[in-house]
């Protein structure tokens, strides 16, 4: 799948991500390839703008933590994150019921 | 001559991310150690699935992506979170140094004021003295709601930092102008303060507090410059 396809949506991504357990940048990237059976090909690089962008918005909260003996910055979903990942769902299953009614036969 | 044989590729990367990335110094430490951490991550990982060490190394590199496209995206996080402590700053201390001027100074510098220092004495210097006022009271409340908005995903973070800068350096001016007047036209400050601790202590805040606003306005504006130079043509 093309990056620029995902950049829209990648958000949401990362916070459905961290929903259930903190995760630090990489582990976030690894998660997301991991869930697309190796389908996605954003660079690595691209998950830590998100992160910063979201903490800042107080979507997600960051933190020094010790993991696996090293410190790294993980980030934990807050409530305002849940709220806006369930909103993201919703709006993401519209387009996808309105695009299927669109042009699904097409394909 | 052995060129760059045992050069680490991701300190390449690390090193133009870095050139990138101004702002606040605790900030901009803490995103370089982040990142220097996903590349160490990801070439443990890559090692792991079985590649050696140097090639390890450079997949991890080349596999982070455009380092310059990435500092640019991550500059406006650190452009925006000087504009937030600048706005915040500004909004908080210029009503406070207002207060002290309207009633701070003739509290305690009795003469002074009533010669000058508050402007019972000029027409020019009761009109700057109103129009600061009336920025003051405008314009705190503003950096205040674009404090607020930097906070919310939802707005574009350059445009509202370019607002805060912009109503930073306006407000400063008109302070920087009108009490630079005041006190250039008043000759007795100097008498007013001495043996006059809380009134040493009161002016000492004030210029301290416009101080501290000066600079925090600078880095701002220097950052917002930084973050607007045109794009390196790559080769």
């Amino acid at each position: 799948m093309r990056a620029d396809d995902l950049r829209g949506r990648l958000d949401a991504m990362i916070l459905s991500a961290v929903e259930h357990r903190p995760l630090h940048g990489y582990a976030v990237m690894e998660e997301l390839r991991a869930r697309s059976g190796g389908q996605l090909e954003l660079p690595t690089g691209t998950v830590y703008p998100a992160l910063r962008r979201l903490e800042r918005a107080h979507e997600i909260a960051g933190e020094w933590q010790t993991v696996g003996g090293r410190k790294r910055r993980t980030y934990a979903i807050t409530d305002s994150g849940r709220r806006l990942l369930e909103s993201e769902r919703e709006a993401w299953a519209d387009y996808s019921r309105l695009m299927g009614v669109i042009i699904g036969d097409a394909l | 001559m052995r060129a760059s044989v045992d050069t680490d590729p991701r300190d390449g990367v690390l090193a133009q991310l870095s050139a990138g990335l101004r702002g606040p110094r605790r900030v901009r430490a803490d995103l370089l150690t982040e990142l220097r951490d996903g590349l160490d991550d990801a070439t443990d990982d890559l090692e792991a699935s079985g590649l050696g060490a140097a090639q390890a190394r450079r997949r991890a590199a080349a596999e982070f992506g455009d380092p310059v496209a990435l500092a640019r995206e991550l500059q406006a996080e650190l452009t925006g979170a000087q504009a937030r402590r600048t706005a915040l700053a500004v909004a908080l201390i210029s009503p406070l140094m207002e207060v002290a001027w309207r009633w701070g100074y003739p509290a305690l510098m009795r003469d002074y004021a009533m010669r000058g220092g508050r402007p019972s004495g000029s027409a020019l210097l009761a009109q700057l003295n109103t129009i600061q006022e009336i920025a003051v009271w405008i314009v705190a409340p503003l950096l205040l709601l674009a404090y607020g908005l930097t906070r919310r995903r939802t707005v574009a973070l350059r445009r509202v930092t370019e607002l805060i800068g912009l109503l930073a350096v306006g407000l400063l001016s008109v302070n920087l102008l009108t009490s630079g007047l005041m006190t250039a036209l008043n000759p007795d400050l100097r008498d007013a303060l001495r043996g006059n601790l809380p009134g040493l202590i009161l002016q000492f805040g004030s210029v301290a507090g416009l101080a501290f606003l000066v600079l925090s306005t600078a880095r701002t504006v220097r950052l917002l410059a930084f973050a607007a130079r045109p794009v390196p043509q790559r080769e």
